[in-house]
């Protein structure tokens, strides 16, 4: 009798010990570090409420595993925030200044680069697979591709991804700087206004874009669509409850849920093994690579090109919005007081979320085909 | 050379390529539509419906 009143005291091992550190580690790095605190502060107290012995909120009933059931292995959770993250975009300066695409593209180098290196890793394909879109550097990509390939990696992948995210202005920097001269980062871009988007541009982009993307790789129409839709409601003007609605009360209710249900996959048996750790180094190496091919990718337009990028502008590819942005930004004020290349380098991270979809679903088409997964 | 590490240069290699063919689509997407639906203020979207 004892024993049953007991059986939380009776059931803790130190590897749950060790899961309340993890939980208090993530929950610490968003409350006191401002570490992407939406996503790494529910995924912390999930992992918490999920190696409690004989937790209720996880288990055959729980509320955790319903949600999982409702929202993760659907994949729904992570299309229903692509509405959201496209009502959030404005896709005008990429519209205006489309060469910025090149470099969103780059960016996604570290996901085939790390796929290999998993692979070389022993990693099977599936897993490699879903632990190179960590380099989407975008969360609901990592989520969608993971569920897909590898579920069972589904809580490392996502701490990896959202952590990642948050350690852009600690990560790139010094990438870039051992792939650049000061020369190069002090590389001049005036930016002109261009030519004006039209209202019909803006709405047919996400109508257009969404059918090609279908048609090309019909797995990715999940991902790019609800994306596109996102920016339809925004960019029409005629739903501005709508769009307000998918910005704010969709994106919030749906990050809440998704955080602590990602966090409620994260138990002891689970999370605590060699695979985690290998994990969460493929994505730094994944961060690592996007933006070195980014930069690089820069650097070799600049042999064709009579107005030289300040190859920066490539590291900013990467679709951590806006903090690539924001970062390569700095970086050429700190070279030099007077550059500005804010703009462009907005333009190349917003190209960044159409680059990552796009690489999520070629990664999704192709390596479904070879295993046969739909 | 293990049969995973093939299929994932198999991945690279096709998955790149195709990648960024997409991308340069939508960049010529871009130029087109900014082409046949330039700005001339806000009648334009009533003028096309």
């Amino acid at each position: 009798m004892l024993q049953e009143l007991w059986i939380g005291i009776f059931g803790l091992t130190w590897k749950h010990l060790v899961m309340y550190l993890v939980g208090f580690g993530l929950i610490y790095l968003a409350i006191k570090k401002d570490y992407e605190p939406l996503l790494l502060m529910p995924i912390g107290f999930g992992a918490i409420l999920s190696n409690i012995p004989f937790s209720s909120a996880v288990g055959e009933h729980g509320p955790l595993t319903t949600l999982l059931k409702a929202g993760i292995l659907n994949e729904l959770f992570p299309v229903l925030i692509f509405i959201a993250i496209g009502a959030m975009i404005d896709f005008t300066p990429l519209i205006r200044n489309p060469l910025m695409m090149v470099f969103g593209a780059a960016a996604q180098f570290g996901i085939f680069a790390t796929i290999v290196v998993a692979a070389l890793l022993n990693f099977p394909l599936n897993e490699a697979a879903a632990v190179g879109i960590i380099g989407a550097a975008d969360g609901p990509t990592t989520i969608y591709v993971a569920n897909k390939f590898a579920r069972s990696l589904l809580g490392p992948l996502s701490v990896a991804a959202y952590s990642y995210m948050s350690l852009v202005p600690i990560i790139q920097p010094p990438v870039i700087k051992a792939l650049t001269t000061k020369n190069e980062r002090m590389i001049r871009m005036p930016y002109k206004e261009g030519v004006k988007v039209s209202k019909t541009v803006r709405i047919l982009f996400p109508i257009v874009v969404t059918i090609i993307a279908g048609i090309i790789a019909p797995i990715s129409v999940a991902l790019v669509g609800f994306l596109m839709f996102g920016n339809l409601i925004r960019e029409c003007g005629v739903v501005e409850r709508l769009s307000q609605a998918a910005q704010n009360e969709l994106a919030n209710l749906v990050t809440l849920l998704l955080g602590i249900t990602i966090g409620g996959t994260m138990t002891a048996e689970e999370f605590l093994n060699l695979k985690t750790i290998m994990v969460m180094a493929m994505g730094l190496v994944a961060f690592i690579f996007d933006t070195a091919g980014g930069v690089i990718v820069a650097k070799i337009m600049n042999l064709f090109l009579k107005e030289k990028i300040n190859p920066m502008i490539g590291a900013a590819g990467i679709s951590a919005f806006p903090m690539a942005g924001r970062v390569v930004a700095k970086m050429a004020l700190q070279e030099d007081r007077n550059n500005f290349i804010i703009m462009h380098a907005i333009g190349a991270n917003v190209s960044g979320q159409i680059g990552s979809i796009i690489a999520g679903g070629v990664v999704l088409a192709v390596v479904g085909a070879m295993l046969g997964v739909k | 050379m293990s049969e995973t590490v093939a299929q994932a240069l198999q991945v690279m290699s096709i998955g790149l390529p195709v990648m960024f063919g997409v991308i340069i689509l939508f960049m010529i997407l871009c130029k087109v539509l900014v082409a046949l639906f330039p700005d001339k203020g806000e009648q334009d979207w009533n003028k096309l419906i």
